[in-house]
């Protein structure tokens, strides 16, 4: 593919990075996280929702405080870009990120832009309301059965980078 | 007593508690060897920052831990919370190694005190913010500036931290504030300090630790320190006007006979050009906030160390988002020359008095005429020509980027030359620190631009005059002089 920059492939073992060497006078980029930085909450989150499912309710154990501020945190960075077009890292690598997962998990995959954005706004409207113990309709069932196949590929997805933290180093050659 | 079947079981198929809660003991007994005299004021502070978490995490897996249970652990059926404070363990074990490297042997101190002066002068609202900096030498050749705060930021989730909320809020800062005065009245501190709120760390090539005349680099890191105070960091409020349209995009990945590229490959180019002009946005504040801070002095260090490293001249935007050499003094020389507020060369020309100043506007004239000759490099292919996107979109934010760093450094506070620089040259001429009586953290830009001065009117002609083994003490004399004016 042409010019493609620092770019990752959704899936394991298929990353592929743009190094060049200018790092003078560097600073080392802080705005954006990855996938493994969620990997807590997405774990936690989707067991929960699995929970839900079969019990057709949100109850308070369903998302417990902390982890529905990192759900809220995640898919407000998403949708912020969806939104605004903000080009700015944290928000552009939040919605490539989430993009990526969903066309990794979800069939059929949005065809275009627009399908994705309302896909991803479902979601976030979803997470938002899970702080409200209710019974759940057969629709609200059924965005969580999709928000339940992507939490768990965004969690496979922060399991590789963790690994790949571990044996991709900058300045060592690692073996194990 | 001997382990029964099913904690054997258990203790082949579970992550160590125990293995994670003993990093934790390990962090803290290295975190208290950090001690005054022997590290700085600075690293003693961001210490306590990293123990406060730290102690923390050491409770908290303490509590996970359940005799009871064979698994051992509470409540983390995945061991996902234990994996995730394992690994903010490691992130801050990784922290520590910069506050051991600030040690008085490794890094001298006049080093720290020269970007503490930079800091106490131009740091915006210094006396409320208490913004921290610690510098570290490092083996790389490179000079980097590493916002841990930000940093701390992203490695800590709530959820992680406090995944039932006890601490009864959302935000990252509040809760690194709650763990802060935890710590606090834990330690049974007397007097309580506040959470300090901007930690940098700047990382210093070994190698140059005693080349003092390259200190003015420094003001290029406290420039970056400054942007990434703000909330959003100042690059990211000027990245928000900057979009790149499909069309754009499209054009160009066709001209290179990309056709028909799809919107995930779209998406992709967005997100990388998205990261290019956040390096160039960022590289470009630093710079010009560099130069309004340290006048002269910068622009000379700048020129003499990258044009060491770097081919002539560059693209207008690397690959890396990082500017090209060229276009990157050419801002810097346009800015010093032409938008600060005071005319180098006729004030050069006017007070020299018997200093022969011909070799400085000589040296002034000849990068001139070198940056004025010279155009970027042309791209030469879909990278390259996508990265100039970068380039031409951030020009057209220019003014609004020089309305918001005359708003940090006011032409007020911008360095200027006195008759105080001449002095000092003369000082260095006659081999004596340019330090004078009523000197300040102001005077450093002053007494950096003095000692390049006197290098290129005195000291390189000094220089060739000797032989091989002598020109190297001439210069490291000129650099322990300069030290010990700062």
């Amino acid at each position: 593919m042409v010019g493609t920059g620092t770019t990752t492939t959704i899936g394991c073992g298929k990353m592929s990075i743009r190094k060049e060497g200018l790092y003078i006078m560097s600073l080392i980029a802080c705005e954006a996280v990855g996938p493994s930085h969620w990997l807590y909450m997405s774990s936690t989150l989707a067991r929960g929702l699995q929970n839900a499912v079969e019990s057709h309710q949100i109850d308070p154990e369903t998302c417990p405080k902390g982890i529905h501020a990192d759900a809220k945190e995640f898919f407000q960075r998403v949708t912020r870009f969806s939104d605004e077009k903000q080009g700015i890292p944290e928000a552009v690598h939040a919605y490539v990120l989430a993009a990526g997962v969903i066309r990794a998990s979800i069939n059929p995959r949005p065809k275009t832009r627009h399908e994705l954005d309302k896909r991803l706004e479902r979601f976030r409207v979803m997470v938002n309301s899970l702080d409200r113990p209710r019974r759940l309709t057969v629709h609200e069932i059924a965005v969580i059965g999709q928000l339940i196949k992507f939490l768990l590929r965004l969690k496979r997805e922060g399991e590789c980078e963790r690994t790949r933290s571990y044996v991709e180093s900058p300045n060592y050659l690692a073996i194990f | 007593m001997a382990l029964t079947q099913k904690h054997l079981e258990v203790l082949v198929k579970s992550p160590s508690l125990g293995a994670i809660t003993y990093q934790s003991h390990a962090i803290i007994h290295e975190l208290a060897r950090i001690k005054r005299p022997k590290y700085p004021e600075q690293a003693c502070q961001i210490r306590d920052v990293l123990w406060s978490l730290t102690d923390y995490i050491r409770d908290e897996l303490t509590e996970m831990y359940d005799p009871g249970n064979p698994l051992g652990v509470n409540r983390d059926p995945e061991f996902q919370r234990t994996y995730a404070l394992g690994e903010l363990l490691r992130k801050i074990f990784s922290y520590l190694q910069h506050l051991k490297a600030s040690v008085a042997d490794q890094s001298p101190a006049a080093i720290q005190h020269a970007l503490s002066s930079l800091i106490k002068v131009h740091f915006p609202n210094h006396g409320k913010k208490n913004p921290l900096c610690l510098i570290c030498p490092q083996w790389r050749y490179n000079l980097e500036y590493m916002p841990l705060d930000g940093h701390l930021m992203n490695d800590i989730s709530v959820g992680v931290l406090d995944p039932t909320g006890k601490f009864g809020t959302d935000d990252t800062l509040e809760l690194l504030d709650r763990l802060w005065r935890r710590f606090q009245n834990k330690q049974q501190v007397n007097d309580a300090r506040k959470l300090p709120q901007h930690l940098g760390i700047l990382r210093f090539p070994a190698l140059d630790l005693h080349d003092t005349l390259l200190f003015p680099l420094l003001a290029h890191e406290l420039g970056h320190f400054i942007d990434f105070s703000f909330s959003p960091y100042l690059h990211t409020v000027l990245h928000r006007d900057i979009n790149f349209s499909d069309s754009e995009i499209h054009a160009i990945l066709e001209q290179y006979g990309e056709t028909n590229a799809s919107f995930e490959i779209l998406e992709q180019q967005r997100k990388w050009l998205a990261d290019l002009t956040a390096v160039f946005l960022r590289e470009s504040i630093a710079d010009l906030l560099a130069v309004r801070v340290m006048g002269i002095g910068f622009f000379i260090s700048q020129a003499e160390f990258l044009k060491t490293l770097f081919p002539w001249p560059g693209l207008r935007v690397e690959t890396t988002g990082y500017p090209g050499i060229g276009g990157r003094l050419s801002a810097i020389y346009d800015h010093l020359f032409s938008e600060c507020p005071q005319d180098i060369h006729q004030f050069l020309q006017q007070n020299a008095g018997t200093i022969p100043v011909d070799n400085l506007l000589g040296y002034f004239g000849e990068w001139e005429k070198r940056l004025k000759k010279t155009a970027s490099q042309q791209p030469t292919n879909c990278n390259e020509a996508l990265a100039h996107l970068v380039a031409n979109a951030v020009s057209k934010k220019r003014r609004s980027l020089l309305k918001t760093l005359k708003k940090i450094v006011p032409d007020s506070k911008c360095a200027s030359l006195s008759d105080t620089f001449f002095e000092r040259i003369r000082l260095l001429d006659n081999r004596r620190p340019p330090r004078l009586v009523g000197d300040s953290p102001e005077s450093f830009a002053e007494i950096m631009s003095a000692a390049w001065a006197y290098q290129i009117i005195y000291g390189e002609e000094r220089e060739i005059a000797k032989t091989s083994k002598r020109r190297f003490s001439e210069y490291t004399k000129t650099c322990k002089l300069v030290l010990a004016a700062i």
